[in-house]
């Protein structure tokens, strides 16, 4: 199993000293839509690369934004990961631009508007597509459980699953449902990757700042998913506050004692 | 009237603070504002206003995140007062999509200007007035803090290409 970071400027010194325990990096596509071609293509000499999108939308209905699904295929491109991926969420509509992720409901509809937008991409991209669950404030119901409508997505859409430990639990605390029965109902075999970094608080509510250390709680459910699954990288995904060397390597050993089950 | 699927309307929901306070009152009567269908009315009713909020303050927060980006003397000026400031504005204000973050500073900026709050830094205004116009040339006299933070008057500058390019220059016109 690989570990690896989320490529941020930030970390580029660090990751420069080519610190112990990276051995693969998770680029967001979006950062270099608009340049960065030979930075880009650098990093991918360097380390193994994961492009990871955040506004295919491919959860709204009707079709892809053509504009975008060209300049995320241009990264892939150089990128040349072993996979892609983005959320089960939409960022937009015909209407407006929400600019970030929100929740989609878990019906038969939606489950073949993402399939048919996960195929799409992955035949333009050339490229195995995986699907990561958000956190959301919002519980949207459906005609399908969550994790009925998560397998039977990658079944219909032949993709696999980005599962982010963080958000698994954020979810299952701010809406009460058990991380763990919620992971014995996913077919294990759908899991390939992993995200994790520490949550905050909000009041009573749990929330995925990205900017705080994995708590010991998060290092215990992705433990028990790596016992799991079939787990191919765990990426930390830190976009803030980001701590000194000390820090960054203290975050890296957690990856390492996830992968180890030490 | 068109009838909009449940997606569509969650987005109208969350990007508009108006439609909140209707949906929050009578959740029927927001669906039949926005012409939601017959087929997704069941979702559109189990949601809980208290987490629609929520997940609006989440998108909002974002967008200050953006704002901040070429506004952060002034958002550093307002303190506390920041969040419940810029909320305020921009439940019921949302951008445009081009040019989206730019332009959405500049009207967060304008509206702190008519409340007269005395927070907008000129150097940042004079930037996003200019972004916004279609002037070739423009220059202000302004005070700003120079490499060691001590506060100087200086000459800020702009001067547009034959595109839409732009640049900025800052010349100090006192030790």
């Amino acid at each position: 199993m690989k570990t690896g970071v989320g490529y941020r400027r930030e970390l580029s010194a660090w990751l420069a000293t080519k610190p112990r325990g990276v051995d693969c990096l998770e680029i967001t596509a979006e950062h270099f839509f608009h340049g960065g071609v030979e930075h880009l293509a650098a990093l991918a000499k360097k380390l193994p690369l994961f492009v990871h999108g955040l506004g295919l939308s491919l959860g709204t209905p009707g079709a892809l934004d053509k504009k975008i699904l060209e300049q995320f295929a241009r990264v892939v491109s150089l990128a040349q990961p072993e996979w892609i991926s983005d959320h089960i969420a939409f960022t937009r509509t015909a209407e407006v631009d929400l600019g970030h992720l929100n929740p989609i409901p878990p019906t038969r509809e939606m489950l073949k508007i993402i399939s048919d937008h996960v195929r799409e991409v992955s035949d333009r991209c050339g490229k195995p597509m995986l699907l990561e669950n958000i956190t959301s404030h919002v519980q949207l119901a459906g005609d399908l459980r969550e994790t009925d409508f998560l397998n039977g997505l990658c079944e219909r859409a032949g993709c696999k699953l980005l599962l982010d430990v963080t958000n698994l639990f954020i979810n299952s605390r701010n809406h009460g449902f058990d991380a763990r029965q919620w992971l014995r109902e996913i077919q294990p075999s759908n899991i390939v990757q992993l995200h994790i970094v520490g949550y905050s608080r909000h009041g009573s509510r749990y929330t995925d700042s990205h900017a705080a250390p994995i708590q010991d709680e998060l290092i215990e459910l992705a433990r028990e998913v790596v016992r799991h699954a079939p787990v191919q990288a765990v990426i930390l995904e830190r976009d803030e506050d980001f701590p000194d060397v000390a820090g960054l390597e203290i975050e890296v050993a957690k990856l390492q004692r996830i992968r180890d089950g030490n | 009237m068109t009838e909009i699927d449940f997606i569509t309307a969650f987005a109208r929901l969350l990007r508009d603070g108006k439609l909140r306070k209707v949906f929050a009152a009578n959740p029927e009567a927001a669906a039949r504002q926005v012409h939601l269908r017959e087929a997704d009315l069941p979702s559109w009713m189990q949601l809980i206003p208290a987490d629609v909020e929520f997940q609006a303050d989440v998108l909002l927060r974002k967008r200050l995140d953006l704002v901040k980006l070429f506004t952060p003397e002034t958002c550093r000026r307002l303190g506390e007062k920041l969040w419940p400031t810029f909320r305020s504005f921009a439940r019921e204000n949302w951008p445009p999509e081009n040019a989206a973050n730019f332009f959405d500073a500049y009207q967060f900026c304008e509206r702190l200007k008519q409340q007269q709050s005395g927070s907008v830094v000129a150097v940042e205004w004079n930037r996003l007035r200019f972004a916004f116009s279609k002037c070739r040339l423009a220059f202000h006299s302004v005070r700003m803090p120079d490499a060691r933070r001590r506060t100087r008057r200086g000459l800020q500058f702009f001067l547009r290409g034959r595109g839409c390019q732009w640049g900025e220059y800052f010349f100090y016109v006192s030790w």
